[in-house]
């Protein structure tokens, strides 16, 4: 019998204990003891939403009821993010839901959008709503992996980089585009 | 044949020349760019966005310098979808249509170098790979860092290749020193632990300079990291940062 | 467990309804309880590490990706978990404190007359497995034991796909050698 195939049936072999291996159960009232230290969750007004959207429409809950105050503007969150990336899973391309943030506490633009190398720097698509409560314009977005250009553009007119990138990056033309990491596989916190 | 035909037929020559360098009705010439470019492949977005300059008042000659990279970079079977975005972005910016044209010629050139450093270094040529070089290079990485991580690296899968490709241009765009970023990777290769994760550890590097961390500090902080097969995540902890020193301005 | 089942269960928890997560936990209980123990060798521990894995994946649910198996994701933050708890005890998660004989209570085996005849060689692949350093031993138990994907085996070790592969071949020569060592087979 030759070396490689005496290996080779070793090694089906020891796949086949591998697979036997006795695993010990685990006591009685695990699950129990996990669950007891669980608080239910409370996700804000955003998540609510997005797993409102993203959801298969047989749930029990249903958000107009539970958040009225923001029902008239499901549509246009509708326009500005669920049409930028379709499903989890477009063609293959893994998105990733991410949020775009402007502080802007005295309200003081009129209208924000985000353009960038995800969206062909095109402003129809992203036009930016206005939190109330946290003082803030905000959109969420999915998009594919990638280091993703942007900046926002303030009333149709100004461009302004996002002072929360974590990099930045001249864009030949004088201005500074913010730069925005995603990872395609899960979920990347430095 | 005599001395005075061969004049004559100089002459012919010479004028005939000539009459090619006379510019052609520039209307004429941006159609003809127009068809040839969506014949190659160069989307018809971008080419309605440049003949809507056209109209729109913009010079012809300048809406053709503006096409032109476009539709070499598409000749050439260079990628053509950057430079798109790029002319996008300044449209949209409301830049001059020079301008633009010189950022798209410079682009072609970034991506003509990627093309020469890869085959010089790896022998081939993967997109994804022309991309990110190219990229690197526009954006001011010095050759020699990616000729220096192609030659060394670039036996190693397709997947690992590019994630540290990707590295070396982030890295080089923040003057953080290859030579760091180069031990960094033999650590992440030879210990079979560079997962695709560690593509924007630039963020890291970012995010540790800004309290103060020197970058070769930085370094030793991912090295062990990748030495106990441990994610990327782990290294600002390692550093000594907790939860709460990282809150604040990290996109998901 | 199905992944459109799987994630259900999550979007209800995260919708504020803990009590589908308890499914989850059923059904992934006796892998990361087993992953505890053979890093702390003492079922107490292993329970509290066990549990605490669970809350923390309970915790950072809302970083969980759909559209993929919950287990690598689980699995990894499990091992971060038996790791950081070696390190508080100052200890290497890569040199290994088991002991074989804890692995091998003759009540889980599910056929016991077909592991007389070869009772003495699973005892030794058994015990060769619970020595090896964690990385390999891991890898192999999640490949063949727990049927991961190589791309999921990645995952759930921090490492790319080539590098699961590798450690699974290398796992394999390494009890491969060890046997050959120990028995009469050349």
């Amino acid at each position: 019998m030759s070396d490689r195939n005496e290996d080779r049936l070793l090694d089906a072999e020891i796949i086949k204990n591998v697979r036997r291996m006795p695993e010990e159960s685990v006591p009685f009232d695990f699950s129990n003891k996990v669950m007891a230290g669980l608080e239910p969750k409370t996700p804000s007004v955003w998540l609510r939403l997005k797993l409102w959207l993203t959801g298969p429409m047989s749930l029990t809950f249903t958000p107009l009821q539970t958040i009225p105050a923001l029902a008239c503007l499901i549509a246009l969150v509708m326009l500005g993010a669920m049409q930028m990336g379709g499903s989890v899973l477009d063609e293959g391309v893994r998105l990733t839901t991410v949020q775009f943030s402007l502080s802007d506490t005295n309200k003081a633009a009129r209208t924000v959008s985000v353009i960038g190398s995800f969206n062909d720097w095109k402003t129809e698509q992203s036009t930016m709503w206005y939190d109330d409560k946290h003082g803030k314009w905000i959109l969420e977005a999915k998009l594919p992996p990638g280091d993703h250009e942007y900046m926002f553009l303030v009333d149709e007119a100004k461009l302004v980089s996002d002072p929360q990138a974590a990099m930045t990056r001249d864009d030949g033309f004088g201005n500074k585009n913010s730069i925005l990491f995603v990872n395609g596989d899960h979920e990347q916190p430095i | 044949m005599n001395s005075r035909s061969s004049l004559y037929i100089a002459t012919l020559v010479v004028f005939a020349v000539s009459l090619s360098f006379l510019p052609a009705s520039a209307a004429g010439k941006l159609e003809d760019m127009a068809a040839h470019a969506l014949n190659c492949g160069v989307s018809s977005e971008s080419v309605e966005q440049i003949r809507g300059l056209s109209s729109a008042g913009a010079s012809e000659d300048a809406a053709v310098a503006v096409l032109s990279p476009l539709l070499n970079a598409c000749v050439d079977q260079l990628p053509v979808s950057p430079l798109e975005i790029r002319l996008s972005e300044g449209v949209t910016k409301r830049v001059p249509l020079p301008a633009i044209s010189v950022a798209l010629e410079k682009q072609l050139a970034s991506f003509r170098l990627a093309r020469e450093i890869l085959l010089t270094t790896t022998g081939s040529l993967n997109e994804s790979a022309l991309e990110v070089v190219g990229n690197g290079v526009g954006k001011g990485v010095v050759r020699s860092d990616f000729e220096a991580f192609a030659t060394e690296f670039g036996k190693q899968p397709v997947e690992v290749f590019l994630t540290g490709l990707t590295m070396v241009s982030l890295q080089g765009q923040i003057d953080y020193d290859y030579a760091l970023t180069q031990r960094i990777l033999e650590k992440g290769i030879q210990a079979e632990t560079l997962s695709p994760d560690w593509q924007y550890f630039v963020r890291v590097v970012l995010a540790a300079r800004k309290h103060g961390i020197e970058d070769r500090i930085i370094a030793d902080a991912a090295v062990d990291v990748l030495d106990k097969g441990e994610p990327v995540s782990s290294v600002l902890p390692e550093l000594g940062f907790t939860d709460r020193d990282l809150a604040g301005g990290i996109s998901k | 467990m199905d992944i459109e089942y799987e994630a259900e269960i999550i979007r209800e928890v995260l919708l504020g309804n803990p009590q589908p997560f308890e499914s989850l936990v059923r059904e992934y209980q006796r892998p990361v309880f087993n992953l505890m123990l053979r890093t702390v060798n003492d079922v107490d521990v292993a329970a509290d590490l066990a549990q605490e894995a669970f809350t923390k994946a309970y915790a950072r649910l809302e970083t969980f990706k759909p559209g993929k198996r919950f287990f690598p994701w689980l699995y990894s933050l499990a091992l971060n978990v038996a790791r950081d708890h070696l390190r508080s005890q100052g200890r290497d998660f890569h040199v290994f404190m088991g002991d074989p004989a804890v692995m091998s209570r003759s009540e889980d085996r599910p056929d016991e007359r077909q592991f007389v005849e070869d009772r003495l060689d699973s005892d030794k692949v058994f015990a060769f497995v619970q020595e090896m350093a964690p990385k390999y031993r891991e890898a192999l138990l999640l490949r063949y034991k727990l049927d991961l994907s190589m791309q999921e085996i990645g995952e759930a070790l921090g490492i790319t796909v080539s590098g699961a592969k590798m450690r699974i071949s290398r796992g394999l020569e390494m009890i491969r050698d060890k046997f050959k060592e120990v028995s009469d087979v050349r």
